[in-house]
């Protein structure tokens, strides 16, 4: 098959058991669109009725891989994985590296969705052109390790690739996650819940087939050179080496590293966590790599001695290490570790549980909550309170039952002022990013679809930490001066190329760290492999509507829903708390600074000022126009 | 000579190099289509590329009953006549590093073992972590003794 022409769904109702393959090769959405979260957002949109519960059994569960997925192109073997979150009740898109991208790919297929709910435990299983819906009853429990050994050895093949829930999933945590290969999570959104409320256990694949391209010399030539350029940049040869918390220690240095529940941007001896110190203590004992990325940015460490001696999982991340980290004021390694564990193996989201721990520990200080009542000792830095916690809300045992509704519903339930420490917006915790020192994050967080989060846009360039960033502003805003976190002007220009860029590469598998955070793959490249790789010519300017299209086509979902841009918001914390880093000019990110920098954003896409809805004539003008009789029977578009 | 040279310790599963592989040989991205590939445990971070190292013994030339494997005079690398080969697979029982194996091609097995590209392996151009490395045959052996 080649890429996009046509796209290979699998469909699979589990209610219904029905299971059938649609060959998709409508060019003109596909040219649209493109393949991955983007024709996934459509087709859930057109097709499915968005304005359902989360938890509605004909709500489906969208795994879209990459357009690129399965071939050589570097860093390109990511899957989306798209359903309506029962945490933020919007549409949501989540992503995720591993295999299980690749082998699906390899299996014939480019999408998978699924319906409805089944009446017992199930998995679905896919071999090339085989697929049937298989009994898990006797798999209901386990954990993302168990299920992965029991199904390849029920199978006998260790190389079949899955896809899995936890106990948190299946105990319907509103921020549990979807695994691949183990260790890697589509973590945002509660994706995992809606995988246990379909009683969906695993999706297993083995592929035997491959993936061809319309034009192979050419493609080889353009990824060869793309390979080339990611191998001599300094950026990948450090997050290689060290991983995605590299910078850790500099933030804390900064007064940037999300502390003590954002209360602070610092936290004395967090130094420990970052990615060389845990390399040099052997704490990191290798590195893993996603399908065929060169970066191999993700971590497999072991715990050799202290209480924690013999856990062992992939990672901890950079936002894992201050979720549970100095976000706690848990200076050890090793207990990030096994907490890390916990959330690998049960399938919970770190950073929203670790951000649960946090607003618990203030709770007690603001004396909402006893001790005794919560069942461990509630305090800053106490790393068995941390590890007990995250194993009760998996489990939804104690407090963590409270603990297991996101920030959101808990804080709605402790009441008094405990909404004032939720850091979160929409319903999703914010990521650990200080965004009142770095202005883009601010603007990018506030107007994300999903809530407070940076895997939407990443916009890292704003802080100008590099050349090639500071070339990359000033090709977006017509002057390097714009490369200053803390400088609101241009926001709206920085953020939107970063959300564009960063939806095209969901949609071709394509992970940020080339695109938006280390600057070696651009809009330029992406069009010729694209082009490549499908045989339709595509431009620069084409690829990035595609991107474009993608967020419009998110935006209008949240507007089907009834949201506006009163909910563009940051969390309490952030808008009214002062944090004083070393960078100039930050503080907080007041009403007033994300108001104006809201304005210039929706300007820029065409978008009404009052409830920040796409207009019809800005929908017209992208050859969206078919979308608006969708969504007018329950909106009214300006 | 040169050889083929592994260090698993270094190999992060990403399995560029089986498709790397396969699109050289048979213009398609397949890791079933591949003269190598990743044994993976993910569970514990283990990775190791399968691969022929060229090795001394030659176990698979010597076990051939009929005589279809044979070594190329100018890259050293193991050749494999299809005409001659009657799968038996005692070639792949004979391998002590797993380097050689049968592949499914056009609904048809196959033996496919290494043939360093002619000189060239494309996936030690690609392995960016050198967990693949072609090396000259001196430096292999002492890396071996030093084991």
């Amino acid at each position: 098959m080649l890429p996009l022409l046509p796209v290979t769904i699998l469909h699979v109702n589990l209610t219904s058991k029905e299971i059938r393959v649609e060959e998709f090769d409508d060019i003109d959405v596909i040219k649209k669109f493109c393949g991955g979260r983007g024709l996934a957002g459509y087709l859930y949109l057109t097709r499915y009725d968005l304005t359902l519960d989360a938890f509605d059994e004909r709500q489906p569960i969208i795994y879209a891989t990459g357009v690129l997925t399965g071939t050589t192109l570097p860093s390109s073997g990511r899957t989306s994985v798209i359903f309506k979150s029962p945490a933020t009740h919007r549409f949501f898109k989540t992503n995720v590296g591993g295999h299980f991208g690749g082998e699906l790919k390899a299996a014939g297929y480019d999408l998978i969705i699924v319906e409805g709910r089944a009446e017992h435990p199930v998995y679905i299983d896919i071999c090339d052109d085989r697929v049937s819906i298989e009994d898990a009853r006797k798999y209901w429990g386990m954990d993302n390790r168990q299920i992965n050994n029991a199904i390849r050895s029920e199978k006998k093949d260790e190389k079949v690739q899955l896809t899995t829930i936890g106990q948190a999933g299946e105990n319907k945590v509103l921020f549990s996650s979807i695994h691949t290969s183990i260790y890697n999570a589509a973590g945002r959104g509660g994706g995992g819940a809606v995988m246990g409320n379909k009683n969906l256990k695993a999706i297993a694949v083995r592929g035997h087939k491959g993936v061809k391209v319309a034009q192979p010399e050419r493609f080889i030539s353009a990824a060869d050179s793309l390979w080339e350029k990611a191998c001599n940049n300094v950026g990948v040869q450090g997050l290689s080496m060290y991983g995605t918390s590299i910078g850790l220690a500099f933030s804390n240095s900064m007064e940037t590293l999300p502390s003590y529940n954002f209360q602070t941007g610092y936290c004395d001896g967090a130094d420990n966590l970052s990615g060389p110190a845990m390399v040099n203590s052997g704490l990191v004992e290798r590195r893993m790599g996603c399908y065929c990325c060169p970066v191999g940015c993700h971590r497999y460490s072991v715990v050799k001695d202290g209480q924690y001696k013999g856990s062992y999982t992939g990672g901890p991340e950079y936002e894992t290490l201050s979720a549970f980290g100095s976000g706690i004021g848990i200076t050890d390694p090793r207990t990030v570790v096994k907490a890390n564990e916990y959330c690998s193996l049960y399938g919970m989201d770190t950073i929203s549980c670790g951000h649960m721990i946090q607003w618990l520990i203030e709770c007690k200080e603001h004396g909402l909550i006893t001790d005794e009542q919560a069942g461990v000792k509630l305090e800053w830095g106490n790393d068995e309170t941390v590890v007990e916690l995250t194993r009760m809300i998996a489990m939804r045992e104690g407090i963590g039952d409270l603990l297991a509704k996101g920030t959101k519903l808990a804080s709605e339930e402790m009441g008094g002022d405990s909404y004032k420490w939720a850091v979160q917006a929409k319903g999703l915790e914010q990521s650990r990013v200080e965004t009142r020192s770095t202005f883009a994050y601010a603007l990018a967080f506030a107007i994300n679809s999903r809530g407070p989060d940076h895997l939407n846009s990443e916009c890292l360039a704003e802080r100008g930490g590099s050349k090639e960033a500071i070339s990359l502003i000033k090709r977006i805003t017509g002057s390097e001066k714009y490369a200053v976190s803390t400088n609101t002007e241009k926001r709206a220009d920085i953020v939107r190329w970063h959300e564009d860029v960063y939806a095209l590469g969901d949609s071709c598998g394509i992970c940020a760290f080339p695109t938006t955070a280390q600057h070696w793959m651009d809009e330029f490249d992406i069009a010729e492999v694209l082009s490549a790789a499908s045989g339709l010519e595509l431009t620069s300017d084409e690829v990035m509507l595609m991107g474009r299209r993608t967020i419009t086509l998110e935006r209008l979902c949240c507007a089907l829903l009834g949201y506006t841009r009163d909910d563009d918001i940051l969390p309490y914390r952030l808008m009214n708390e002062f944090s004083p880093s070393k960078r100039e000019n930050s503080g907080d990110n007041s009403t007033e600074m994300l108001e104006r920098m809201k304005d210039d954003y929706y300007r820029l896409h065409g978008w009404d000022m009052e409830r920040g809805w796409p207009k019809k004539e800005t929908l017209e003008m992208l050859g969206m126009g078919e979308l608006i009789p969708v969504v007018s029977k329950t909106i009214t578009l300006p | 000579m040169k050889r083929i040279n592994i260090d698993p310790s270094k190999c992060v599963g990403c399995r560029i190099c089986e498709i790397t592989c396969s699109f050289h040989h048979f213009g398609v991205f397949s890791h079933e289509l591949s003269n190598c590939n990743i044994d993976s445990e993910d569970a514990l971070g283990n990775f190791t590329p399968l691969i022929c190292i060229q090795c001394e013994e030659r176990s698979c030339v010597h076990s051939c009953p009929v005589e279809a494997l044979s070594i190329d005079p100018v890259t050293g690398a193991v050749r494999c006549d299809h005409d001659k080969c009657i799968k038996c697979g005692l070639c792949i029982k004979a391998c002590d590093h797993k380097g050689i194996g049968f592949i499914m091609l056009d609904g048809e097995d196959r033996i496919a073992v290494c043939d360093l590209c002619g000189g060239d392996p494309k996936c030690v151009k690609r392995c960016f972590i050198k967990a693949i490395t072609f090396e000259d045959d001196d430096a292999v052996c002492d890396k071996e003794n030093s084991l």
